[in-house]
């Protein structure tokens, strides 16, 4: 597998451990140094921030969540990704539906055992 | 360490010391290449809050269009780090503090970067991203400089 199919693999198994509600899964595919500066939210560093950010969300919500690459450079070491995300997200006990949409940087450094990402910058915007 | 984060956050405060120059005018038309088009990788990819992919040449054309067209612009960078060092690039974050924005929704704004920077003289920006800090932060901070 050539290192942007692996990038990809990890990005892939970071969506699907969402969509399954496998915190463990999309844990396996983050740096233990990740900052994680969602637009008008905290900046989070370390892989316990991303823990404690999607624990109580996956305990109370479902959620299907798309990846569109627009973007994608393999470096010496690391990998940066550009796209547009969309997610849809149901509340567990109410049914009731949100979700969010928007551009998103994601850096991967690699490691022995795969890609993880270490940096999650997100804008809440509109494609364009 | 040290002296390297020295390095990143002179090339980070001169670039956008330029941007000020540039907006305000005090700038010389003729340094747009040599004190920032120069510094931008080829290939380099800018998304700024609003979320919009941006290339070197897009950043150039913007720059043309606005010389001299924001006379109380000031900007202030603080909390440059280096988030990691992977040889023959640095990943940093910092913060970028606008008063007086004309093109902004918030005249006064704060948003939060990283950067990727290939290593050498000069430092080259390869990708930079940026998103808006929380609001509280914002309007709890001091836009006096």
């Amino acid at each position: 597998m050539s290192d942007i199919d692996e990038v990809k693999h990890a990005l892939d198994e970071w969506l699907a451990g969402l969509d399954s509600g496998n915190l463990e899964r999309m844990l396996a595919t983050v740096d233990p140094e990740a900052v994680t500066c969602n637009e008008k939210q905290p900046t989070g560093y370390g892989i316990d921030a991303v823990r404690e950010k999607y624990a109580p969300r996956i305990e109370s919500s479902t959620f299907n969540s798309g990846f569109d690459v627009e973007h994608i450079k393999v470096y010496e070491g690391f990998a940066v990704i550009v796209g547009f995300f969309t997610v849809e997200v149901t509340d567990k006990a109410s049914g009731q539906k949100g979700g969010g949409k928007g551009r998103l940087l994601l850096v991967y450094r690699k490691h022995a055992d795969g890609w993880k990402m270490i940096v999650d910058m997100d804008n809440n915007d509109e494609k364009s | 360490m040290s002296a390297l984060i020295e390095e990143v956050r002179r090339e980070i405060v001169d670039l956008h010391v330029f941007f000020t120059d540039w907006f305000t005018g005090k700038a010389d038309r003729s340094e747009l290449d040599e004190r920032f088009i120069s510094r931008l990788h080829p290939d380099m990819v800018f998304i700024p809050p609003e979320g919009n992919i941006l290339r070197a040449a897009h950043l150039k054309m913007g720059f043309a269009k606005s010389y001299g067209a924001n006379p109380n612009f000031r900007i202030q960078i603080r909390d440059v780090e280096i988030q990691h060092d992977f040889g023959d690039h640095i990943l940093a974050t910092y913060s970028e503090w606008q008063k007086g924005a004309k093109t902004s929704d918030q005249a006064n704004n704060a948003r939060l970067s990283s950067v990727v920077m290939a290593k050498g003289n000069p430092l080259i920006w390869v990708h930079l991203h940026e998103t808006w800090l929380p609001e509280e932060v914002r309007a709890s901070s001091s836009f006096g400089f």
